[in-house]
């Protein structure tokens, strides 16, 4: 299996912020999710490395669109997400947010199921 | 001859008495409430034009201690704006004390008046007290109102504010403005903020819930640039930091989703009970958009209060204060749990949504 590894901070902003794209800005989980996790665990073989604490930090928001949208929207099952990827932080502080991001990954459901 | 009535004095003249015999008395009486009714209205337009373009701003203004006060300031500041008319003056002279709170609202309603009519606006800020000078100064009130800064430079008092920003829906990358707000937090502070994370995420959610809840009203045409304000202070003496965030939306009660039952028994017990919708927005994942992963935004702004020494939430909201207090506590990101709570109705509403993190930050780093 291959490592692909995404900085959030460096690759695409040290202030993520907001749902959805463009309405609550240009970095938000909405964009993150689909110009980077999505395309990343697209390649079933990849491993996916998300380092978390190069940030200011996170709103539920951004975290819900940008993880929890994979279940919803893009049809990632939970078991898939909990073998390929992982969540990477040096600073403690960072920790409430990894336990945040596998919370809302947990509580969603796909959307075609819902409807 | 002058006929003396219980308030005005009115000029009766010969022609009145002499060629009106029959009904003299019934002529006077009309000539009486004619004149009157007259002054009446005069008195009422002078006074209502004065009070509307010029507004002497109270000695108090403080959303904690005289609430309905402050508010009545705002609303005649938010009057002037809505009638399009030119403020002439803004008298802060006899202001002696201004909450942060209290300064960044009424900062945002200059600023609306000024993008709305704008104008030379006179505000006699030499003659105010040398604290207030301060604040105005540090706030950004100077350039705001576009008058010059204070030529000497102002002694440092207890209290330091960063000067405010304003945010909407405009601006691409909103997270900016929170980072450069807790850079400048730290500028005034002197070292790093405990927990800033934490402050990032709910200021995140603040902007975030303002984009996509506060500026909709479904009787109305959704607002501009939904604009939101933003601002921090630091009591040097206390060491208690504020931040506050304020927008001019339809405000958190009118943003929850609509239960029937409870509707009819709010009806029918006619009362006012935002501050019972704040606590319970806080409190349940609530969302009126009914749409799946909705519903955290506000418990996110719990975080930085809880985990931070002597924290305090306090959200005003349309009628209503919800204020969340946490005892104790060390700093270190450890959540208190000696938690006390309480709600507060008000006749006036505050105009939208203000939300105030008040903290104690510890010496050490």
């Amino acid at each position: 299996m291959k490592i692909k590894q995404i900085n959030i901070g460096r690759d695409f902003s040290d202030v993520p912020m907001g749902r959805y794209h463009p309405g609550d800005g240009n970095f938000s989980g909405q964009r993150f999710r689909d110009e980077f996790l999505v395309p990343a665990l697209q390649d079933g073989n990849n491993v996916v490395e998300v380092t978390i604490d190069d940030t200011e930090g996170f709103g539920s928001s951004f975290l819900e669109e940008a993880f929890g949208g994979l279940v919803r929207k893009h049809g990632f099952t939970i078991q898939d997400l909990e073998k390929r990827l992982q969540i990477k932080y040096q600073k403690p502080e960072f920790k409430m947010y990894e336990t945040s991001i596998w919370n809302h990954i947990r509580n969603a459901k796909p959307e075609k199921e819902l409807a | 001859m002058a006929l003396f009535t219980k308030r005005h004095s009115i000029r009766i003249t010969r022609q009145d008495l002499g060629s009106q015999k029959g009904n003299t008395l019934r002529r006077l009486k009309a000539k009486i409430w004619r004149e009157r009714r007259r002054r009446r209205l005069f008195e009422k337009r002078k006074f209502q034009s004065n009070w509307s373009r010029e507004i002497y701003l109270p000695k108090h203004m403080d959303f904690l201690e005289n609430y309905e006060d402050t508010t009545n300031y705002f609303h005649s500041v938010r009057k002037v704006v809505s009638d399009k008319k030119k403020l002439k003056r803004l008298d802060f002279s006899k202001i002696r004390n201004i909450s942060p709170s209290a300064a960044l609202a009424l900062a945002s309603e200059v600023d609306c008046w000024n993008q709305a009519v704008g104008g030379r606006l006179r505000a006699d800020t030499e003659s105010c007290h040398p604290d207030i000078q301060r604040l105005l100064a540090q706030m950004g009130y100077f350039e705001l109102l576009h008058l010059p800064r204070p030529p000497e430079p102002l002694k440092e008092g207890n209290t330091i504010f960063t000067r405010f920003y304003r945010g909407g829906s405009e601006i691409a990358n909103k997270g900016e403005v929170a980072k450069t707000l807790r850079e400048n937090i730290e500028k005034i502070v002197g070292r790093k903020v405990q927990n800033h994370t934490l402050l990032f995420t709910g200021l995140s959610e603040a902007i975030t819930n303002v984009g996509q809840h506060a500026y909709y009203d479904p009787k109305k045409k959704p607002y501009g640039d939904k604009p939101w304000w933003l601002s921090a202070s630091w009591n040097k003496k206390t060491r208690r930091l504020c931040v506050t965030f304020y927008d001019h939306g339809v405000g958190i009660p009118e943003t929850l989703p609509k239960n029937p039952l409870f509707q009819r028994w709010i009806d029918m017990n006619r009362e006012s009970n935002d501050s019972r919708k704040i606590a319970a927005a806080m409190k349940a994942k609530r969302t009126s958009t009914h749409r799946p992963g909705r519903g955290y935004g506000l418990q996110d702004l719990i975080h930085f209060a809880q985990a931070s020494a002597d924290g305090q939430l306090r959200i005003y909201s349309k009628r209503g204060k919800f204020q969340m207090a946490w005892e104790g506590g060390n700093s270190n990101g450890e959540p208190s749990t000696n938690l006390t709570e309480s709600e507060k109705e008000f006749k006036n509403s505050i105009g939208g949504t203000l939300i105030e993190w008040s903290v104690v930050l510890s010496h050490e780093n």
